[in-house]
């Protein structure tokens, strides 16, 4: 709204919902008409509400404590809720690198593949979130380049994964793998 | 009605509550001169949107960051209440 190129509330409000739920709804028929900042922060919700705004907090501000489960529980959806290490904090903090190095080998192999490094980024948080928010008009298709698209599908699929099995398989907890 | 609902909103440990979001403010506010590099990057003219931006997050998330706790406890109750507000 400040930036003028989403004028009324209602719509903005939308747009924000959407990304940090990654919904990748859109209210929006111009995307290109957007600046590259609002492209960016529009994608970059994804990013942020992909593993959930709290388990960020949770990751990396001080003041948590045994109790901060809690609020794990109520941001992670599913009835249940794996705790990787005895502290939650630790746990927030091993899903955000398993969440970041994954999403810094998409950008290298987007980039690899011939993608500008700001597209790349921008679809590889769309891609994190899996919600899919993406900064041209008919997404990926656009590029009409079958190594974005696959690379981005196995990434899609990866991202859907449980982070809990990516833990365990680094440390050759194999068992837990298989029971995941 | 009104009492019932007011009672009930009074078991909530919304110290607690605000300190979250307050926190949650705060990261979006720092998180948000991603952007505003970006703009000024490419130079699109829209990074004082993104200025402003920071400067609300910042400005109302602190003040709620370190209201003092009546007591540190909170419950999944809260927690559900603090995720569903931020």
């Amino acid at each position: 709204m400040l930036t003028g190129e989403i004028p009324h509330y209602a719509d903005a409000f939308f747009e924000t919902v959407s990304g940090f739920t990654t919904t990748g709804s859109s209210i929006l028929s111009d995307i290109e008409a957007l600046s590259r900042a609002s492209l960016f922060w529009r994608s970059f919700t994804h990013w942020i509400g992909g593993m959930g705004v709290l388990v960020f907090i949770l990751a990396f501000l001080p003041k948590s404590n045994e109790r901060t489960m809690h609020i794990m529980r109520a941001e992670v959806p599913g009835p249940t809720i794996g705790k990787l290490v005895p502290r939650m904090k630790e746990s927030a903090k091993i899903l955000y690198e398993i969440y970041m190095a994954l999403r810094i080998i998409e950008v290298v192999l987007l980039v690899l593949g011939g993608m500008p490094l700001f597209d790349s980024l921008c679809n590889s948080f769309g891609t994190v979130g899996t919600g899919g928010f993406a900064i041209l008009n008919t997404s990926i298709g656009q590029y009409n380049n079958v190594y974005y698209e696959m690379v981005i599908t196995v990434f899609m699929l990866l991202f859907g994964i449980n982070f809990n099995m990516y833990y365990f398989l680094l440390i050759k907890d194999f068992k837990q793998v298989f029971k995941e | 009605m009104m009492f019932l609902l007011n009672h009930k909103l009074q078991k909530f440990n919304w110290h607690v509550i605000f300190n979250i979001i307050g926190y949650v403010l705060i990261a979006e506010g720092i998180l948000l001169a991603l952007p505003l590099v970006i703009d000024l990057i490419y130079d699109e003219q829209v990074w004082s949107a993104y200025l402003i931006g920071m400067a609300l997050c910042i400005g109302i998330g602190y003040p709620m960051s370190i209201l003092k706790r009546k007591h540190t406890s909170y419950f999944a109750k809260d927690g559900m209440i603090a995720v569903g507000l931020s």
